[in-house]
């Protein structure tokens, strides 16, 4: 056996942690007062909510005419908004689910707060289309349920309804997804707690979870299940959502690529929002040591598949929209390239493109402030992508008479900052009061870890 | 009728693991282990059997396809046909979405559901383990005692000789923990790794009853 070459990894965690500290650092943030960066962080996030809480109250009360929308620009802020928030979401479900299915054990350590920032995303994605519908109280009316008009019942062969079914499934296998991890973490909760309060808090939702090892065996099975359930759904989320546009007649729509090009978008901005918020929390949570320089480099390669492939994407669409003939094809993305939009498709070009190319360089990677930056353009750069997917496509339609421009209004801009202001909020009342890092996850990954290096040594 | 158990604390999982398989070998029955992560290996070493649950997600899967499907056709040719840019009534292709939404959600809901019911977890039920650590650091083993042959003298020797932390009896919810002569409590990963890497036979860490040092499990067995 000793000529066997072996490979020795980075540990996952650092510091050479027993069971009993994860506990203890871990739960650490959630026992003792907010920092004043906490604070901060959480009166600037309140701050951004209740703008957007204003602007949609007088959305509401006025109707959607104070938006800058028009007879040829009929989508604008509002669903490039909904695609973006969506897309931040999918990254969630690919660490915990698609990550979990390949055994990358990295991912115990960014698992929950990634199926955390997807919940908070959906909800976000979740208010544009409600605003849109105008008369947001008969938002139900999109539910096939017995009524006293017929009944009459939703179209089920149009896009949107399948985007209702899809987007409600997501958050619905979500939540539950990320649930069930919580169970054995709420359990440790408990029985570390020492007010009456989080005894009893932790004590219901953790369901007399008691570590039976007869119930470790089921929960392991459906944990599965659910990884196995959540990767098909998200392929399909935005693969739906990416039907809303490629099923319509509409040169640079009406394309075959849209729905892998939507997926990939979304896993690729997803991971630039996961770089984001977790450099943010580990050192804001003091959790250094879990989510190491290692786990940040895994996610940074993921950033380059992910952005090849953007780019890839980019590159065939504009061929083809050259090569197919079809002139409507031809002039609108000339239209992207050169019109008065060009700005938002450079941008777009620079930060998905070429930005994500510096990745490629292990002292990049291993720089947090470089891979914040990049981060940061990555989230900046997929907003443009659809912002320019959106307006670019409609602003000037088979019709010349009817060319026109799009601005969005401050009531939308209002909007979208509101919407950044309750996914902030949510994330930081998270990181207060669950576990940012899953307890029960990490033990198993690093006994597994350690118990590899012992066999190796023997 | 009382009920009496055997109870026995681990620090590492190759310890419980171990124990778990001399106790079963001795012909005991391991009631259950409570560990603070999933200990792979374990329920190979209980004796296990592979959890069915797969089976109620998929049943809930195809219940969700069916329903899905059958609505979307029904509501769309039998109960208001509507004529819709001239598609015809019934849009298979355009029923596959919903349909396969559905049966994701029905088979996360079903299995999340069945697990519950099967592992009877509900808000409101009693946590009762003589050891409240289990959820963060130890490993409990908990023996049936059956009959009055139970040797629990015997069974104490076998999990010293596995590095239990303690052990005792627990009876009718009330734990007795066996006399001990010395304990080493606070040993980290670090120390028990070293203790391991020595070519010198183990050394007996907490006080083991035991002599017979060589049937002790050394770690990555």
């Amino acid at each position: 056996m000793a000529d066997v070459p072996i490979v020795f990894r980075p540990p996952l965690i650092e510091g050479n942690k027993s069971l009993a500290d994860i506990t203890r650092d871990v739960s650490r943030p959630m026992e003792r007062r907010p920092t004043a960066m906490w604070w901060t962080a959480f009166g600037a996030s309140l701050a951004a909510l209740l703008l957007g809480l204003v602007a949609v109250t007088y959305q509401i009360a006025t109707g959607i005419g104070t938006w800058g929308l028009n007879r040829t620009v009929g989508w604008g802020f509002d669903i490039t908004n909904f695609v973006f928030w969506v897309g931040i979401g999918h990254a969630g479900t690919l660490i915990s689910a698609v990550l979990f299915l390949f055994r990358q054990h990295w991912r115990t350590s960014v698992n929950r707060a990634a199926e955390a920032m997807t919940i908070f995303a959906v909800m976000c994605a979740a208010i544009f289309p409600l605003i849109h519908m105008g008369r947001p109280w008969l938002a139900f009316w999109v539910f096939p349920y017995p009524n006293y008009r017929g009944s009459l019942w939703v179209n089920f062969r149009s896009p949107l309804l399948w985007d209702v079914f899809a987007i409600s499934t997501y958050f619905t296998i979500s939540l539950v997804f990320w649930y069930v991890g919580l169970i054995p973490d709420l359990a440790t909760l408990r029985d570390r707690a020492t007010t009456k309060v989080r005894r009893l808090v932790c004590g219901l939702l953790s369901l007399g979870w008691n570590g039976s090892a007869r119930t470790w065996v089921r929960y392991e099975l459906v944990y599965l299940l659910l990884a196995g359930l959540a990767t098909p759904l998200v392929i399909s989320v935005h693969s739906i959502v990416s039907f809303d546009f490629a099923t319509s007649i509409l040169p640079g729509w009406h394309t075959t690529i849209f729905p892998p090009y939507f997926v990939a978008g979304a896993v690729f901005s997803g991971f630039g929002m996961v770089l984001t918020l977790m450099i943010i929390a580990r050192k804001v949570m003091g959790l250094e040591e879990y989510i190491t320089i290692r786990h940040i480099e895994a996610m940074c390669k993921i950033v380059i598949a992910t952005g090849g492939i953007v780019g890839l994407t980019y590159a065939t669409e504009f061929f083809i929209a050259l090569y197919s003939g079809s002139k409507w094809e031809y002039f609108v993305f000339l239209n992207r390239a050169m019109g008065p939009f060009a700005w938002a498709y450079w941008i777009m070009v620079g930060c998905n493109v070429l930005a994500p190319q510096l990745l490629w360089f292990k002292r990049i990677r291993t720089s947090l402030a470089a891979v914040f930056a990049i981060s940061i353009l990555v989230n900046i750069g997929m907003w443009f992508e659809r912002f320019v997917i959106i307006v670019t496509s409609l602003h000037r339609d088979y019709l010349p008479a009817s060319w026109t421009h799009y601005v969005p209004t401050s009531m939308e801009i209002a909007t979208f900052i509101g919407s950044f202001g309750l996914f902030f909020t949510c994330f930081l009342l998270f990181c207060r009061f669950v576990p940012v890092i899953a307890i029960a996850e990490v033990k198993g990954a690093v006994a597994h870890d350690r118990h590899q290096s012992e066999t190796h040594h023997e | 009728m009382s009920e009496r158990y055997f109870v026995a604390v681990f620090e590492a999982e190759e310890d419980v693991k171990a124990a778990v398989r001399a106790a079963r070998r001795e012909g005991h029955v391991v009631h259950d282990v409570h560990t603070p992560y999933a200990v792979h290996g374990l329920d190979e070493a209980m004796g296990l059997r592979p959890s069915r649950l797969s089976w109620a997600c998929l049943a809930f899967a195809m219940l969700g396809a069916s329903i899905g499907l059958w609505f979307q056709h029904w509501s769309s040719t039998t109960d208001w046909p509507l004529n819709v840019g001239g598609k015809p009534f019934n849009s298979l292709p355009a029923f596959v979405p919903v349909t396969f939404e559905l049966a994701v959600l029905l088979a996360g809901l079903g299995s999340v559901a069945a697990l519950f019911v099967r592992a009877r977890l509900f808000p409101g039920k009693k946590v009762i383990l003589p050891e409240s650590r289990v959820t963060d650091d130890l490993f409990l083993m908990v023996i049936a005692e059956q009959d009055a042959s139970f040797d629990s003298d015997r069974a104490a020797g076998l999990c010293d000789a596995h590095h239990a932390v303690w052990c005792g009896e627990w009876i009718d919810g009330h734990v007795h923990r066996f006399e001990r002569r010395h304990v080493v409590r606070d040993v980290s990963p670090a120390d028990i790794d070293e203790l391991r890497s020595e070519s010198e036979p183990p050394i007996s860490r907490r006080g083991s009853r035991l002599r017979k040092r060589s049937s002790v499990p050394v770690a990555g067995e």
